[in-house]
């Protein structure tokens, strides 16, 4: 009966992207983040940093709202006239706080790990570890998110799959150093969460219908 | 009678009942929903929800708020503070009952 309280309560996490919205601004962000770093690399090599900057935010502000408005406006019109409208419950508290902790602690890990490891590179261009790195890093991370988030739909599996072969053909067919590669992976990589947020929307709509008002 | 049987014993009975312990657990987890997530969520028709809501709001556990999303009449509901002290009072009572 616990697991159960505790099972219902989970629930709303996936009912957050039950229209694939979340996986869709995911991608989003990952293809602002490929085309801003296309455009970094086409700044004159004597460019300010400010320029590198501008180009950035310049970039990722407007993808950002755009990914935020578009998710807005899809649950909007098509997800809450269809199965509902759910709100989150304000954060506070200790376990808040606990969560910006861990969150922190992850990101610090991160952060020094990916600096070792890039610097790791330069001394062992063969062994070449940010790029494996990433080779296991977007799949996984991706199948966490089918499992916690989408474990009904078997498809996904597919993709993470394809995700994993499709990015070890893209590192046998890019060459150069972690920075060049890193453009084609994600441009892949949020092809790829595009499409599987976009087909999770193209399913969640074959399988629902607007409710009639009176049972709302 | 042993302290488990007496949890037993004191659950609240309008919690406990599956239907009501499945809005209430919803509820919980949102700060606030429709009516459609709930119909969508436990499954229930409309009657058997309504009924269900009406017997939790009389208890004062359920605040239920007539408005509209544009033209469409909506129903958003809440557990109150009285809901939320009782739901976790109820698990309380299930963890030491088992």
């Amino acid at each position: 009966m616990k697991d159960q309280v505790r099972a219902y309560q989970d629930r709303l996490k996936r009912y957050d992207n039950i229209d694939g919205t979340g996986e869709m601004f995911l991608g989003l962000m990952l293809l602002g983040f490929t085309l801003a770093g296309y455009l970094e690399a086409c700044l004159p090599d004597n460019a300010s940093r400010w320029w590198h900057g501008i180009v950035i935010y310049g970039v990722m502000i407007p993808v950002f709202v755009i990914g935020f408005l578009a998710r807005r406006l899809i649950k909007k019109h098509l997800t809450w006239p269809r199965t509902g409208y759910a709100a989150y419950p304000r954060t506070g508290g200790k376990s808040w706080w606990m969560g910006m902790v861990a969150v922190f602690v992850v990101a610090l890990v991160l952060a020094l790990g990916s600096a070792y490891l890039l610097r790791y590179a330069r001394w062992h261009p063969a062994i070449n570890l940010p790029r494996i790195g990433l080779l296991i890093a977007w799949p996984a991370m991706y199948a966490l998110w089918v499992y916690c988030m989408d474990k009904h739909r078997p498809w996904k599996w597919l993709l993470v799959i394809f995700m994993a072969l499709g990015l070890v053909a893209l590192a046998f067919l890019v060459p150069g150093n972690f920075e060049a590669f890193f453009q084609p992976v994600s441009l892949f990589v949020g092809l790829i969460w595009l499409t599987s947020g976009g087909a999770t929307l193209y399913s969640y709509l074959r399988h629902t219908h607007p409710a009639i008002p009176e049972a709302q | 009678m042993n302290e488990q049987l007496r949890a037993i014993s004191e659950l609240d009975r309008v919690i406990h009942e599956p239907g009501r312990l499945m809005i209430v657990s919803l509820l919980a987890a949102v700060k606030e929903c429709d009516f459609l997530y709930l119909r969508h969520e436990t499954e229930m028709n409309q009657g058997n929800l309504s009924s269900h809501l009406a017997r939790l709001e009389e208890t004062g556990y359920v605040e239920i708020e007539k408005t509209y999303r544009g033209k469409v009449p909506q129903t958003l509901l809440r557990l109150t503070r009285a809901g939320r002290a009782a739901f976790d009072q109820y698990r309380k009572g299930l963890k030491t009952a088992f």
